[in-house]
This record gives structure tokens, sequence and C-alpha cells, in this order.
């Protein structure tokens, strides 16, 4: 009796140290953040916070046509979903980038975040609210004003934006997690969208739709950023550089002839189709490189859009203090 | 001597006090050490803000909050209490009623054990579809979740119905009305409690997860919308505050369903167990 | 209105083809008291559930003779070897159960109760829970509520065979008493010849494989006391019912 207990102790010990090291083993041969140093050159990769869309077009496109690897770094895109902490992976250093919205940024920032953004790929913000093209309302502010229930992700800055600037706003707000259904049948009427996503949906549906920009409202943070951790964005300047070379040659072909990269992107992503992606990079076009003279050039900030972005988030009390340096939350790659 | 001849010595009065202290004082204790470490780590290597919050912030959270999170409690808990109130009737109902007919207990039963595996998460969505935008979704959604180990409880209840009670009934000539009420009922009551016990707990997670997709959010919003909204701005504090004021909203309403249950069950259940 | 009990050839067999009783015959005279005895497997409670109509014979037949030919199944109560009282109950509530269910009006049915529980012994017990009284209380529970529809036929399957055996004379004696002072016929099923010899007066010996009747005996003695159980005359009957039944077993090892 005793021997056989004693000999099924050992048993469990020998069981668990082999499940211990097993663990350990796994643990310690995973591939460490910031030490890939692989035979291609130095390794980046990029963490989406959504699935792979137009919105990601020049990322494809690079890949596509090898611009990475002409630049020696060796690319890896992670697709994402509804959820994915993006940024905040890149901030504790799980991927080296990973997309973000200014806005998201700075508040990520202020709560021990340390992230420095190095490419942007929006220079008007593509949020947006839709509403259906016979909806009585003809600008936001008008919707907002009405008793309709519009769904919109909570604790995004730019709903207390709109309510400090509507002051005597109705609407009744829900949350997005029910999706398109509900607008289509009416239950919502205005629906919060990346004009590049939702409004090409229910176009295919051959559901007529308007959009109120949130640009033109007058927040505009810079969406689809390219955000790096601060630290290692110090120690891999070059990197930086040349992942922004290829990104900006990669949008420049993408913007040139969409159509041609979203065969490929569409299979990664079979939710939507090449045609709906065709659709969505035309509206996106304007929106990722304005036409008008002395636009920028594509993937650069300039410190005043960040300047009055912070201060708006401040005055919205999103943030409580106004970063220690506007020029710290940008890189713009040397040409 | 043992402990618990110690613990039977003690007069009546004082061994309720007694026992209420020696099952709380452990857990306190735990709790308590818990906290401790945790705010001792947070204090040791300091974290980001967004990765853990120390249960100082947690706490400061809540006590800046306290409007909000009361509110949220009060539209949450009772979004819970409606859905589980709801859950209890259909539960016992539909329990009895499997219980009572082989044909329905083998035709429904594992449709019932099916549906308890659907992911609520995925019909959650769909519920907005059906139910609308509203109290009426996160109601629904708490049934969902806590239906299913209420009738699972009354139909083991019922069907462990002592076969010798079963008979004097019979010879009694009893109605089928009779036996259920009169027997069937009150022999499940020790099951059925535990089953509400379960259903109490769940049908908060079941009221939040209909919070995620489908509450009107606002000055005044319930959990669900509380805890996605302060994730969505990264205050790691207030989303482990929201988490506590539905952990305790939970807390409370399994405490009065135990509360309902022991003052059910003392008389028989004590001197029978 | 008491009714003879005619039971002739009866006989139960089951789906798997075991004989639990294979053609019994004998008549119960209304109002007697008529006790069952032999060892596990004789076919003596099949029977007893035979007479109160909860099973149906497979050949034979159960009749009931009242003045004017054969008569429906007369108001039948059963007792069982455990009490079977409901724990959520207490005392009173248990035994008026019969009543509630036949839909008699409270009050009623609390005055009944409360007479029965008193007329067995248990009238300062009416409050308690079934989990409070002893084994012997919650027989006398059982009879009281077996007793309170005031039935004609009451039938006890091994009411005492869970008790002690002091508390278990005090039982029978109880039984005997009642017996004598409602109208009604008795049948009880029991694997004790003592019980039988003292209780009945008609004891039916069975045995098993298949159930059977092996013999009859009428038990009258001049006076029926507890002291009894301690006279020659009482060994003597006793003796005889025990070897009736030996032989039978004997036989059957052959």
């Amino acid at each position: 009796m005793n021997i056989d207990r004693r000999k099924l102790l050992i048993g469990f010990i020998l069981v668990d140290a082999v499940v211990v090291s097993l663990i350990l083993l796994y643990v310690l041969n995973r591939p460490n953040a910031g030490v890939a140093n692989t035979a291609s050159g130095e390794r980046v990769r990029i963490q989406l916070n959504w699935v792979p869309e137009p919105e990601f077009g020049g990322f494809y496109a690079a890949l596509q046509d090898g611009l990475y690897a002409q630049e020696g770094i060796d690319v890896e895109i992670i697709k994402g979903a509804a959820g994915t902490p993006a940024p905040q992976m890149a901030s504790s250093g799980q991927v080296e980038c990973a997309i973000a919205s200014a806005d998201q940024m700075l508040t990520l920032n202020e709560k021990g975040g340390d992230l420095t953004a190095v490419f942007s790929v929006f220079e008007t913000s593509p949020m947006g609210i839709m509403v259906k093209a016979d909806a009585p309302w003809a600008s936001l502010e008008e919707l907002w004003k009405s008793d309709a229930t519009v769904a919109v992700e909570a604790g995004l800055p730019y709903l207390k934006y709109l309510s400090k600037k509507i002051p005597d706003s109705k609407v009744r707000i829900v949350p997005t997690g029910a999706g398109l259904a509900g607008f289509e049948r009416g239950a919502v009427q205005g629906q919060q969208c990346f004009v590049t996503a939702e409004p090409v949906q229910m176009e295919l549906k051959k559901v007529p739709v308007r959009v109120f920009s949130l640009a033109a409202s007058g927040y505009d943070p810079y969406a689809v950023l390219v955000v790096t951790k601060t630290s290692w964005l110090a120690e891999h300047r070059e990197v930086a550089a040349k992942l922004v070379r290829a990104l900006r040659e990669g949008w420049t072909r993408y913007l040139a002839d969409p159509a041609k990269y979203n065969v490929e992107i569409s299979k990664l992503n079979p939710a939507m189709s090449v045609e709906a992606m065709n659709i969505a990079a035309e509206k996106q076009r304007e929106l990722v490189a304005p036409t008008a003279a002395g636009a920028r050039e594509i993937g650069s900030m300039s410190s005043e859009r960040w300047t009055t972005l912070a201060a708006q988030l401040q005055e919205l009390g999103t943030i409580s203090k106004q970063p220690t340096s506007i020029d710290a939350v940008f890189w713009n790659a040397p040409k | 001597m043992s402990s618990s001849d110690a613990k039977r010595a003690v007069p009546a009065a004082s061994s309720v006090v007694m026992r209420a202290a020696q099952a709380v004082i452990p857990s306190l204790t735990v709790v308590v050490v818990l906290l401790a470490a945790w705010q001792g780590a947070v204090s040791l290597f300091a974290p980001s803000e967004f990765l853990v919050p120390a249960p100082l912030a947690v706490v400061r959270a809540m006590i800046q909050s306290r409007q909000a999170l009361l509110a949220a409690a009060w539209m949450t808990g009772s979004s819970a209490v409606l859905g589980f109130l709801m859950a209890a009737v259909i539960g016992v109902t539909l329990g009895s009623m499997l219980a009572a007919s082989k044909f329905l207990m083998r035709g429904l039963y594992p449709i019932a054990t099916l549906l308890q595996m659907v992911p609520l998460v995925a019909i959650a969505p769909l519920l907005v579809v059906w139910c609308g935008y509203g109290a009426r979704t996160s109601i629904a959604s708490a049934v969902i979740v806590s239906v299913f180990p209420v009738l699972a409880a009354t139909l083991d209840g019922m069907r462990s119905t002592d076969l010798g009670l079963v008979e004097l009934f019979a010879v009694n000539r009893a109605s089928r009305l009779q036996r259920w009420w009169k027997l069937e009922l009150p022999w499940a009551i020790p099951s059925i409690v535990t089953g509400l016990r379960i259903a109490a707990g769940l049908s908060v997670i079941g009221a939040i997860v209909g919070e995620f997709v489908g509450a009107f959010a606002g000055d005044q919003s319930p959990v669900g919308i509380l805890i996605v909204s302060a994730i969505r701005e990264n205050r790691t504090d207030l989303v482990f505050a929201a988490v506590s004021v539905a952990a305790l909203v939970g807390f409370a309403l399994f405490g009065v369903v135990s509360l309902v249950g022991w003052i059910l069950l003392r008389r028989w259940h004590a001197s029978a167990g | 209105m008491l009714q003879r009990i005619e039971i002739s050839q009866v006989g139960r067999v089951y789906d798997d083809g075991f004989v639990a009783l294979a053609g019994a015959s004998f008549d119960i005279r209304a109002g007697s008291m008529t006790v069952l005895v032999g060892p596990s497997g004789c076919g003596k409670t099949t029977l007893l559930r035979l007479i109160g109509g909860l099973d149906s014979p497979t050949s034979g037949r159960v009749t009931f003779h009242g003045a004017v030919g054969a008569l429906q199944q007369p108001r039948t109560a059963f007792a069982f070897q455990e009490a079977r009282l409901l724990p959520w109950r207490t005392v009173l509530a248990n035994v008026a159960l019969p009543l509630e269910l036949a839909g008699v009006a409270p009050a009623e049915r609390i005055e009944r109760a409360t007479a029965m529980l008193t007329r067995v012994g248990l009238g300062g017990a009416t409050r308690k829970l079934s989990g409070q009284l002893s084994g012997g209380m919650r027989m006398r529970a059982s009879i009281a509520r077996a007793l309170v529809t005031a039935p004609q036929l009451l039938l006890l399957d091994e009411p005492f065979g869970a008790v002690d055996e002091i508390s278990r004379h005090a039982l029978d004696d109880l039984l005997r008493s009642l017996w004598a002072e409602l109208a009604m016929t008795v049948v009880m099923v029991t694997h004790s010849i003592v019980e039988a010899t003292y209780v009945a007066e008609q004891v039916v010996v069975m045995a098993p494989a298949p159930g059977r009747i092996v013999a009859q005996f009428t038990p009258s003695f001049a006076h029926h006391s507890p002291l009894l159980r301690a006279t020659p005359e009482f060994a003597a009957v006793n003796a005889e019912v025990l070897r009736s039944l030996g032989e039978a077993m004997v036989g059957e090892q052959r």
C-alpha cells in the first residue's frame, strides 16, 4: 500500500517534471520581440487592428511587389479582428509595429504606453456616421439633435466631442456589436462607419446611404497610423526609415492600381469581395492622398495636426495633460 | 475532543455567528492577502497602467465613478434579476414537463443541452435583432444562460423522487397535478435551489453580454457598456471597478437565493441531514 | 359493509418468466385479521399487492363478496415497511395527506387526523417533522395515515419489520386493539412467525420457488393479552407454524 503510493507519487513527479520542462522549452523558444534578426534582414511585424481591407492596401502592395525585401527588411503583416489590442501589443513589445488611430495612441501613452507614430495612411479621417439616403437629416448636427438611435463604439473620444459640440443632443447611443442588421432593418438609423467598409457593404446590398464625415465636423485625428514603441524606434531608425520608404512606395502603387493588388488581399479576407475592395479603394483615395496643391507626401504628419488633436483631447478630458513634446509623438522619416 | 466537537458544544445562538465567521474568515483572509500581493507586485514592478491597475487605483476609480457605477449596478442588476426570475419560472415549468413525460424528455432534453453549448456571444447580436435595443436584449440574454441549470436541476430533482412516496400517492389515488404539486416539486426543491444558485451568478454574466451588443449608452449606462467604453479608453482601473461591481451584484443575487433556499430547506433538510 | 375476499387460483408471472406466485387459493373472512408469513421470495408481498389492486394477476382472480354478490374493490389503505412520511411536512400534515388528496375540507381533515394521531399515541407529536421521530413513532404515524380514511380493508406490508423487538410488540398490540375497535378487514405480511401467531386470526404460511401457500392455521387463544407470548399454549401454536414452514423448505431442498 505504502510502496504503491510512493510509486504513484514518483510517477506524478516525473510526469510533472516532463510537463514543466516542455512548457519551459516552449516559452524559452518563443521568438522574442526585438531580438529577431533573420538572414533576410531586420524583422518587422506589423499588427493590424482589423481584417485585411483596402485601408491596409499599400502595406500589402509593398509585400506583393517585394518592396520590403528590396529595402532589406523582413516584414510580416499580422491580421487583426474586432477588439485586437494592436497598439497595446506594440507598447508591450510583442510586435514591432501596430496600427492605431492618433487619439488612441495619445490616450494609451498617458496610461503608461510608450508609442511613436511613424506613418499615417489617412490624411483625413475616414470615420463617419452613415444614414440611409432617404433619412430626414441633412447633417451630423441634425441627426444628433433628433431622437434617432445611433450605433457607435462606446468610449471613443469623438462621441464626447460631438456631445460637447452639440449640447442639446437627444440621440440614443447603442453598441455596434450587433452588426449591420439593425441598420438595414431600421432598428438603428445611424451607424458608425469607416468610409471604406460599411457604406460599401450597403452599396453592394443596394441600400443607398449617405455618410456624415467626422473630419468635416472638426474632429480629425490621423487614422490607420503605424506606431512603434519609442525605445524600439530610437534603436532602429534605419529600419524604420526603410519601412516608411517601402510603405510610401507601396501606397503610391496601390493608389495607382488598387484592383491589381486587391485580388491577393481578398484571398486573405474572403468575407470582402474583390469588387467591394475596388469600390472601397476608390472611396479612400482622396482621404489618403489629397489632390489639392501643397498636399503632404503620403504617410507624413504635421505638428499642427497633432497639436490640435492633443488640445481637443485635453478639452474633452480624455487626456489630462499635453504630451511633453508634440514633436516626440510622431516621426517623419527622412526622404 | 476534536474541533468539530468543540463547535457543537457552543450554544445555539452564538454558534450561528461563529459558523458564519468561520465560513467567511478564511475566504476574506485569502482575498486580503491576494489584494496585498497584487498591490505589492504593481508597486514593485510598476507595469504600464493600461496593462494592470493597482487595487488602490481600482478603489479610487470606484470612488470617483461611484454614481456611474451605482447606476450601472442598478441597471444591470435589474436586468439580471428579471432574467433570473423568468429563467426560474421557465426552467421549473419546462423541467417539470420534461420530468412528467418520457417523450418530451427524450425529444427536448438533448436539444436543450445542445442550445446550452451555443456560445452566448454568438447569439447576442441576434437577440438585438429579435428584441431590439435596450433592457429587453440583456434580459433575454440573462434568461438564455440561466435557464438551463434550473431546468436540469428541476428535472434531476423530480426524477429522483422516492418511488415509495410515488406509490403512496398512487394508492391514495392522487391526480397527476396533486402528485406534482404536493410531492415532486417539494421533493425537488433542494436540487432546484442548487440550480437557482448557479443561475443567479450566470444571469449577471448573461445580462452583461447582452449589454455589450444591445444596451443604450448615455449619462447612465449599464455595466456592459461601462466595461466596453472603459476598455476603449484604456481605463483598466475603471474596467476592474466595473467588473468588481458586476461581481458584487452577482454575489448579492447569489446570496439572496441561498438565503431563500436556506429558509425553505432548513426545516426538513437540516433534520434529514 | 365489509366484504369477504375470495382468492382463487391467483398467480403472477413476471415478464421475464419469473413465477412470483403459482396459484394461491383461500378465503378472507369479512372483518378478519389475516397474516401472510413466509421467507423472502415466497410471493407474500405480491399476493398483498394483488389483493390491494396495485397489480393484476396473470391467472386466477381476486373477488370481493358483500351482502349482494360481487363488489368492486373496497375502500383500501396501505402501510408499508418504511413509514414513507414526507420529510417537509409535520406529522399532522402527513397523516392528513390521504384526506387532502381526496378533497376533504381542511377543518375536517385536521380534526380526523388529530383524533387518529391521539388514538395511536402520537397526540403530543403532531407538530413534529418526521426526521424528529423515532422509528416506532414513525410507524405509528404511518398506521394513523392509513387509518385516517376509515378503510374497509387495511393492507400492511411488513409494517414493523424495521423496528426493534420491544417496540414491535407494542405496535402489534396497538394493531390488535385498532382492529378490534374499528370495523375493517386486515391483511398483513410479515416474515416473523411469532408476530403472525400473535396477531392473526388466520395465518397463511407461504414458501418460495415458486411462491405458494403451504399451510393455514387459525390460532385461537382464550385470553389475548401481551403476556400470551410467554405461555406454553402460544409456544405450541408457534411451533406448529414453524414446523409447517420448515417441512416445506426441506422439501424444497430435496
